[in-house]
């Protein structure tokens, strides 16, 4: 093929057109947290960076492993029961289920909320579950979810093994659907989630980690992690 | 950092925020031709820290510099994998990278043809070429990324170019399905 331009010049026009400001904002987040994170903590939290667990499915369900409480989630939820009870995938943690408290939802998809519940065993453990509801007209803390509801994690008290910092637990994707996963919290007061669109979710915290999605087709998000005063002192990347 | 024009030269803050808004975009495009997406994002994010704790050390000409840190970085990253791979994927890369962001002022046979002979270059003198085709680097500034001389810069960078239309006028058809060649070491 004879090219009736200089080849070096068609190479110029080739240049990728400048990234996506959304991405760069992304970025531009993470390099402020490690810019703020003391050296000490920046090396533990680059490590952190990697996904600890993603487990299969069941039919139309999610399961959660825990890091020291690994387990499969049965679906649909029904009640709590189920998921705390002597029959359930967590037996011998000994959590009645009426004492649980919804401690906050958010909106998910398709017009349903993303909840975390938590109750105390009667060893005194603090024991969480995700749930996937359906919209809550008036939310009650103490209201029992929706049978219809689908758990996305539930445990007690998992294993932190951060080290006392924010770290990826667990991870995991409903086939091609959202990905679920939980932080420990470490020294943060609170954290939030930025997906590439340069959106910013609360994540919800319970049981000492902090629990939340990527939406379908989100690959990845970075999860910060703000101390008491507001500063942002650490964060992580999730994959799907 | 020394070319800071703001009303406070000498605050750290804005001399980063300067820095990052001039150059964030193009260490984000140099990362993407030799890592992946998720990683590309660590390589800008960690390459912008060195430049935040070294901020006294970074040139008034901070591109270059800021270049060698993320060349650097990318080399670390690379450290547990196979070079041979690593280069395979790269050229794989800019192929995506072209093909997912057509240039309207190229036609798809040039696009191939192009394409096709920057596969047959050497990994160095490919780097070359686009150092300064791409990130817009003078030869003196692409030479201090590519970590070699101004003289031998110039000569690979000469010498990419003689191959790169050589290879392009060879093409037998443009119409042959491109097929990546990892080039020589």
């Amino acid at each position: 093929m004879t090219l009736n331009r200089d080849p070096v010049d068609i190479l110029a026009r080739l240049a990728p057109p400048a990234p996506d400001p959304a991405r760069l904002a992304a970025i531009a987040v993470r390099t402020a947290a490690l810019r703020s994170a003391p050296a000490r903590r920046r090396r533990s939290l680059r490590g952190s960076a990697v996904v600890v667990a993603a487990v299969a499915l069941s039919a139309g369900g999610v399961g959660l492993a825990m890091a020291g409480d690994p387990a499969l989630v049965p679906t649909p939820v029904g009640t709590l029961t189920s998921l705390w009870g002597d029959d359930g995938p967590w037996p011998g943690h000994a959590v009645d289920p009426a004492d649980a408290v919804r401690v906050g939802s958010t909106p998910f998809a398709d017009g349903q909320v993303f909840s975390v519940w938590s109750a105390r065993s009667a060893d005194g453990e603090e024991c969480f579950a995700t749930l996937v509801e359906p919209a809550l007209p008036a939310p009650d803390p103490a209201t029992s979810p929706d049978e219809s509801a689908t758990p996305a994690s539930a445990g007690c008290e998992p294993d932190l093994e951060a080290g006392g910092e924010l770290g990826l637990l667990a991870t995991t994707t409903i086939g091609d659907r959202e990905t679920f996963f939980m932080v420990a919290q470490g020294g943060t007061a609170r954290a939030t989630l930025t997906l590439p669109d340069g959106s910013v979710q609360e994540l919800l915290a319970a049981a000492g980690s902090y629990h939340g999605w990527l939406p379908a087709s989100i690959t990845s998000g970075i999860v910060t992690g703000y101390d008491a005063d507001g500063t942002a002192s650490e964060s992580l990347t999730v994959r799907s | 950092m020394n070319d800071d024009s703001t009303d406070h030269p000498r605050d750290p803050e804005r001399l980063f925020s300067a820095l990052w808004a001039a150059h964030a975009h193009r260490i984000l495009a140099y990362a993407q031709r030799h890592v992946g997406p998720d990683l590309a994002d660590e390589v800008v994010a960690e390459t912008f820290l060195v430049a935040w704790r070294r901020l006294a050390d970074v040139p008034g000409e901070a591109l270059p510099w800021l270049l060698v840190v993320a060349r650097n970085t990318v080399a670390n990253q690379r450290r547990s994998g196979s070079r041979r791979r690593a280069v395979t994927q790269e050229l794989a890369r800019i192929v995506h990278l072209v093909e997912t962001h057509p240039s309207a002022e190229t036609t798809a046979l040039e696009r191939q043809a192009v394409l096709r002979a920057l596969a047959t270059l050497s990994p160095r003198e490919r780097e070359a070429l686009l150092l300064v085709a791409w990130d817009g680097l003078a030869p003196e500034a692409a030479a201090l990324v590519a970590g070699c001389s101004s003289s031998a810069f110039a000569m690979r960078l000469s010498r990419a170019r003689t191959r790169l239309r050589r290879a392009a006028a060879d093409e037998p058809s443009a119409e042959h399905h491109l097929e990546l060649q990892d080039g020589r070491p």
